[in-house]
């Protein structure tokens, strides 16, 4: 459906595109079983940074305070993309695997499942 | 000479509110009222526009003039009286800052939307209605910052609540909510405003704050509370004849009014959890639990609503369900949202005391002490061993409500809720299928949506790099106006100004 509007047309380019990130995007990302952090968290990084290094030096500081954190071995980790079942390459750089702007990242760590037998 | 005879009042009404307006002969009257047709609604009679208070500009302004003398009078014994010194505990603030910061300028919306809904309509009923609440709704913003102005001189974080109101990341939920509403047509803003927020949802809203206020001896909210009150019981009298109205004159009318109602509905509720965490976490005082507030304003009282339209052909608000499945869960989800990301908020928090989660416990059941009750435990250890939690990376953010996406998933609150949207140019993300269907019907509309985090990482934050250095950008002072409550000076000040005697600790200096 369309907006109901007065005059010739309606239609605007949205304010997130692309094109304003100067080359890097904006994308996401979900730590299942882990509802001590309350939403998915968002980044913004260069298309040629190596997975690897953005989930060791940009997320796992993030987590920091989650006694899971330091036992998380992202190789061995359950992975999607837009909520389908997907498997990346660490060693290869976020535009390698296909990641781009505005696309949405969660794992789910095997024998990690959070504290308090729900998930936090 | 003959003494003239006196007009009865519903002649005097007649007089005072009809034949105001004229059929224009310069230009077609479809060019000086543009606004009142384009969204499809169709007006056979405009005389058919009842006023149940038949209320005229002259009695008006007595009532109103009136009122205020009296506000005033107390709002000036409170001051002299260091009334704030009287409140039931200083976390109470939290409540006086999140009304300031996010519902005052609301008021000050809907002046602007009704006077410009009130010049767009073509009936003289109608625009007469619009031009009292647009007087009511400047006054209340008035007097709200009036009674508010006391707890300013005495309390951090309300210094700056214009400025804040543009741009902080919690008060775009509301800006966003009226902005949505005023950006629509005329029909479409009263049918949000009036019927859906205020006549279905402000039970949920008004009641809980001004009763909280008077329970945690905050004089100066409970007394312009009250002075709004029959302010209040016209708007929503409005709410409910304009959309009588729309669905009696045409029945091309009921399908348009019905996206209204679904749209507006869950908007409304979406920007009411702000309201149920006050209630639930930041009155020391409790009154009652949001999900009680749930099942009395909503579940008997509001479904009872809708089943009056029914004979109009309106059915249910869609997803009113999920929020009912929320009911139990939505105020402990939000507070650790606010807890976490406090360093970027103007308002303290903190971790409830053993009684509150007893009363939390009482209130909730089960889901509570298996759920939220352990989290709330971990947030205390960890803050008990110095290291406060924080979680200082920004958020995804919701592209219709713009609430940062904690909500768990209707069928299960252990898993993450997010729903992906596509527009030509980009993806979004919605918290929900009710929001999800809000973009889908205008996505034109939502993908112009100013998402804070986004902001940010665009580089159109003032150059904001991180959480604090945002925080300095909404002109908020880290740990003075953000962050935990204990050992804030909020917190410190109120000690020291109840300390019975004068302690030999530092704080007193």
């Amino acid at each position: 459906m369309t907006v109901t509007h007065l005059g010739e047309s309606y239609d605007f380019p949205s304010a997130n595109r692309e094109e304003r990130y100067g080359g890097d995007i904006n994308f996401y990302i979900q730590w299942e079983q882990h509802l001590l952090y309350a939403c998915p968290s968002a980044y913004r990084a260069p298309v040629d940074m190596v997975l690897r290094d953005f989930l060791e030096n940009m997320l796992r500081p993030d987590y920091a305070a989650h006694p899971d954190t330091a036992k998380v071995d992202f190789e061995k980790c359950e992975w999607k993309f837009d909520q389908k079942p997907w498997q990346p390459d660490l060693d290869k750089t976020l535009q390698e695997n296909g990641i781009g702007h505005m696309d949405y990242l969660q794992f789910r760590s095997p024998g990690l499942a959070g504290m308090h037998g729900v998930g936090n | 000479m003959a003494k003239a005879r006196k007009l009865g009042l519903k002649e005097r009404y007649a007089l005072l509110t009809r034949g105001l307006d004229w059929e224009t002969t310069y230009q077609p009257m479809d060019k000086v009222f543009p606004y009142d047709t384009y969204e499809g609604i169709k007006i056979v009679d405009w005389d058919k526009w009842e006023d149940p208070f038949r209320l005229t500009m002259d009695a008006y302004w007595k009532y109103q003039s009136e009122k205020e003398r009296k506000l005033y009078a107390i709002l000036d014994a409170f001051q002299q009286n260091n009334g704030h010194l009287n409140i039931s505990d200083a976390r109470y603030m939290s409540a006086v800052k999140i009304w300031l910061q996010g519902i005052t300028p609301l008021e000050y919306a809907a002046h602007r939307g009704f006077a410009h809904a009130g010049r767009s309509f073509r009936g003289a009923g109608a625009r007469v209605a619009c031009q009292m609440q647009s007087i009511d709704e400047l006054r209340h913003a008035q007097t709200q910052l009036h009674a508010f102005s006391h707890y300013n001189k005495y309390f951090s974080g309300m210094h700056n609540f214009a400025h804040m109101r543009d741009r902080a990341w919690y008060l775009s939920i509301p800006k966003s909510f009226f902005e949505d509403a005023m950006s629509a047509g005329p029909f479409e803003f009263v049918t949000s405003i009036s019927f859906a927020f205020e006549y279905v949802l402000t039970n949920l809203l008004f009641m809980p704050f001004v009763s909280g206020a008077a329970f945690n001896g905050d004089m100066a909210t409970t007394t312009f509370g009250f002075s709004a009150q029959s302010d209040e019981s016209r708007h929503m009298t409005l709410g409910l004849e304009v959309v009588k109205f729309m669905l009696e004159q045409h029945e091309d009318n009921v399908p348009i009014v019905q996206a209204w109602l679904d749209k507006w509905f869950w908007r409304g509720y979406r920007l009411l959890g702000l309201v149920g965490t006050m209630m639930d976490y930041m009155l020391p005082k409790k009154v009652m639990s949001w999900k009680e507030a749930w099942e009395m304003y909503w579940e008997e009282n509001g479904i009872a609503l809708f089943n009056d339209l029914a004979r109009y052909g309106i059915r249910l608000p869609k997803h009113h369900e999920v929020a009912t499945k929320e009911k139990g869960r939505l105020t402990h989800e939000l507070w650790a949202t606010l807890y976490q990301y406090g360093n970027a908020l103007g308002l303290h928090t903190w971790v409830p005391e053993d009684e509150e989660l007893d009363w939390f416990s009482e209130k909730y059941g089960e889901q509570f002490d298996t759920m939220y009750k352990p989290r709330l435990l971990y947030f205390r250890e960890l803050e008990e061993k110095g290291e406060r939690f924080y979680n200082n990376r920004l958020p995804m953010v919701c592209q219709v409500c713009q609430i940062p996406i904690f909500y768990t998933e209707p069928d299960d609150p252990q898993s993450q809720c997010v729903r992906i949207v596509e527009s030509k140019d980009t993806k979004h993300h919605c918290c929900s299928d009710g929001c999800a269907d809000i973009f889908n019907r205008e996505p034109e509309k939502y993908v112009q949506a100013l998402i804070p985090p986004q902001q940010v990482y665009r580089g159109e934050a003032d150059g904001a790099r991180d959480i604090f250095e945002y925080a300095k950008y909404l002109h908020l002072e880290s740990g003075v106006d953000t962050g935990e409550y204990r050992n804030s000076p909020d917190h410190k000040n109120w000690q020291a100004w109840h300390a019975a005697t004068p302690d030999n600790s530092d704080e007193a200096a």
